[in-house]
């Protein structure tokens, strides 16, 4: 008997923990609603959001100095301080949590009309923040979808940029072999890889692209180990979809293998191999910063690849061949006039099915939904 | 073909070796009768001071060194935590690997832009021409072969020394230490922060041999599945080499069969380290193995349903 009451309170009580807990979860989502709602609907009278700004307040994730996805976007936001003469307070190391809320409502409080919060994961909170200050102008990157009147998202179509690289890539080697060291099966990955295979293929048809997920954004461990077994399997150019990028750089020339770089320019780690890379640099930016500033912010999405401003690569490394620099220089070229855009059919699956007809360009919503590999990628789709 | 199974070979031994260090450190710790989660944090440490102290002064010696004295403080936290005030060992590792994690991010943030030159490889004449696995196993850095005899050091100290059965005593019946002469509460110290050091020094080979850098959080659970592994191994030293190369073993294929093109979904083989430690684990439960400490059975004991 006294067993049987143990368990019956027991039960009891993991039904009142679920209880609560569903109870948390949903009265807290209706409150974040409702602020949000009524705080926008303010917001949409007459304020208009970053007017006279003199300062922006920047977080970031992680460290300004990391040679990867922070310093990009550090280096990006100072020099708007040149650019627009506006004075730019930075924070790093801001936790993705609820904590970089008041890093936020510091700055604001600071006399920062313009925040930029540069992680995904800052953004709800962001979103928190912004609900309450509509004349402050907010900025995050490389998301979707957005419905507040003070917050504008910026994101780059990054396949323009890994096909640009492709090119290079598919001039540079001299074994047909590319490896791409990437982190998850998820579609920016898979379409930058598709792209970064495409472009190679448009000026080396016999191109292979031989791509190994870690699992992860930045282990080390398995990056070094990927390097060393892709250069024993003759693979000679590596680019990379990862946070952490010096180590790839300085291992590949350390084995005399090209690389291809990803978020800022670690060019000076890699002189004799590194080749190019993809900058996290928005040129049009300072455009969205200064409409801001002159009272004519633009709530919604600013996104593109070279023909919208919203891409960067560093520039062909000096031991390239004048064909390689030509040949990127034509492709950025031509994608930033509107001519070309990087998934152009016909473009043929691994398996030799057509996904896009000849003459077909595939809209920004089918990328975004990227499950697939195109021909000549060797690595298994999930 | 043949040169991706000696990169295979080279991979599991080089995933396996800051593994090793952790795992010999938390099961001398674990014989002693405390489980050491906080050897992630210690190896994160290791990591980090290592690879700081390397930029600074190039001195390798003083790197390691350094890193131990980083490890040993996560040891002695945690064993004074727990040991003397009584705090719940795995909360208190959690906190101290959060702790670790934020104190190596705060201060490492600095070194993540710099580059180090580290051990090099010592390739022993002969022996690394010795197809596949000459290039895996002799041709090295000091510390990983130094991680080759670990075991059998362990395994010396805790069985064919006087210490050793003290130390071992503590987590089956303490009276033994005691009526040897030991001070329990000493050897227990003791064994707990050896475990921060070794997983110390599996940290600074991680970040000064094998990759070279350091960024945040780059043991990247190693030092979870070091203290999981442990288990696996029986608490007996020598299984350290099957337990953390089985490990090794599976991280290698993920890029193996990536490399291969072999038609596995990549999140399923990048899943294999885990399972296969998973279903190790259960197997070892299964078996009803009475190797675990006494002290331990009182933490993690069986579910025992009466009716």
């Amino acid at each position: 008997m006294k067993k049987l009451s143990k368990k019956v309170m027991s039960l009891l009580l993991a039904v009142c923990v679920l209880v609560t807990l569903v109870g948390c979860g949903s009265s807290a989502d209706t409150s974040t609603s409702t602020t949000g709602g009524a705080d926008s609907s303010e917001a949409s009278s007459s304020v208009h959001p970053g007017e006279g700004a003199t300062k922006m307040g920047v977080i970031l994730v992680g460290a300004r100095d990391d040679m990867g996805y922070n310093q990009a976007l550090y280096e990006c936001c100072m020099s708007a301080e040149d650019e627009l003469g506006l004075e730019v307070l930075v924070k790093d190391n801001v936790p993705e949590d609820s904590s970089c809320e008041a890093v936020m409502e510091e700055l604001i409080a600071q006399g920062c009309k313009l925040i930029y919060a540069t992680s995904i994961g800052h953004r709800e909170y962001m979103e928190e923040v912004a609900a309450s200050h509509p004349d402050v102008a907010f900025y995050t990157c490389n998301s979707t979808g957005n419905d507040m009147d003070n917050v504008c998202v910026l994101t780059t179509n990054l396949w323009d940029s890994a096909y640009v690289n492709g090119v290079a890539a598919g001039l540079m080697t001299e074994t047909n072999e590319l490896g791409y060291i990437a982190s998850f099966q998820i579609p920016v990955v898979m379409a930058s890889i598709n792209a970064f295979a495409l472009g190679a293929q448009s000026v080396n048809p016999d191109v292979t692209v031989r791509a190994v997920f870690t699992g992860s954004w930045s282990d080390v461990g398995l990056q070094t180990n990927a390097i060393d077994s892709m250069a024993s399997q003759n693979i000679d150019v590596i680019a990379q979809f990862q946070d952490y990028t010096k180590s790839i750089v300085e291992h590949c020339e350390e084995l005399g293998v090209y690389s291809i770089g990803y978020h800022c320019d670690t060019s000076s780690l890699g002189p004799n191999t590194f080749i190019i890379g993809t900058l996290d640099t928005f040129v049009k930016q300072y455009e969205v910063f200064q409409a801001a500033m002159d009272g004519k912010f633009e709530p919604g999405i600013v996104r593109g690849g070279f023909e919208e401003g919203m891409c960067a690569n560093t520039p062909v490394a000096d031991f390239c061949p004048e064909e390689v620099k030509t040949a990127v220089q034509e492709v950025e070229d031509k994608m930033a006039a509107g001519e070309f855009t990087a998934f152009t059919g016909p473009i043929y699956k691994q398996d030799g099915t057509l996904v896009y007809e000849e003459g077909y360009v595939a809209t920004d919503t089918e990328l975004d939904g990227c499950d697939f590999f195109v021909k000549g990628v060797i690595g298994e789709e999930n | 073909m043949m040169s991706l199974i000696g990169d295979f070979i080279l991979n599991t031994i080089r995933s396996g070796t800051p593994i090793i260090y952790a795992l010999i450190g938390d099961l001398i710790g674990q014989r002693a009768g405390h489980i050491s989660l906080s050897v992630e944090g210690s190896m994160l440490m290791g990591c980090c001071l290592g690879y700081t102290t390397c930029y600074y002064t190039g001195n390798l010696p003083l790197a390691v060194i350094v890193s131990i004295l980083g490890g040993a403080l996560i040891g002695f936290l945690q064993a004074h935590l727990n040991i003397a005030c009584g705090a719940n060992m795995f909360a208190l590792a959690l906190a101290l690997n959060y702790f670790a994690t934020s104190v190596t991010t705060y201060f490492g943030s600095s070194m993540i832009s710099k580059s180090i030159k580290g051990f090099s490889k010592i390739a022993i004449p002969g022996l690394c021409k010795i197809p596949l696995i000459g290039n895996a196993l002799f041709n090295q850095d000091i510390l990983t072969y130094i991680s080759f005899i670990l075991p059998v050091l362990a395994y010396f100290v805790l069985y064919k020394t006087k210490l050793g059965l003290a130390v071992r005593s503590c987590g089956e019946v303490h009276q033994v230490a005691v009526a040897y002469g030991f001070d329990v509460k000493k050897l227990k110290y003791g064994a707990v922060i050896v475990a921060g050091m070794l997983a110390a020094v599996g940290g600074c080979q991680l970040s000064c041999a094998y990759t070279m850098t350091w960024t945040a959080e780059m043991s990247g659970g190693r030092g979870f599945i070091a203290s999981a592994l442990v288990i696996l191994c029986c608490w007996k030293p020598l299984r350290a080499y099957f337990a953390a190369y089985l490990f090794g073993a599976a991280q290698a294929l993920g890029i193996l069969f990536q490399l291969m093109g072999l038609p596995i979904p990549t999140n399923i083989v990048n899943m294999a380290p885990y399972v296969i430690t998973l279903i190790a684990l259960a197997i070892t439960a299964i078996n009803k193995t009475p190797m675990m400490p006494e002290e331990l059975k009182k933490i993690g004991r069986p579910l025992e349903i009466m009716n």
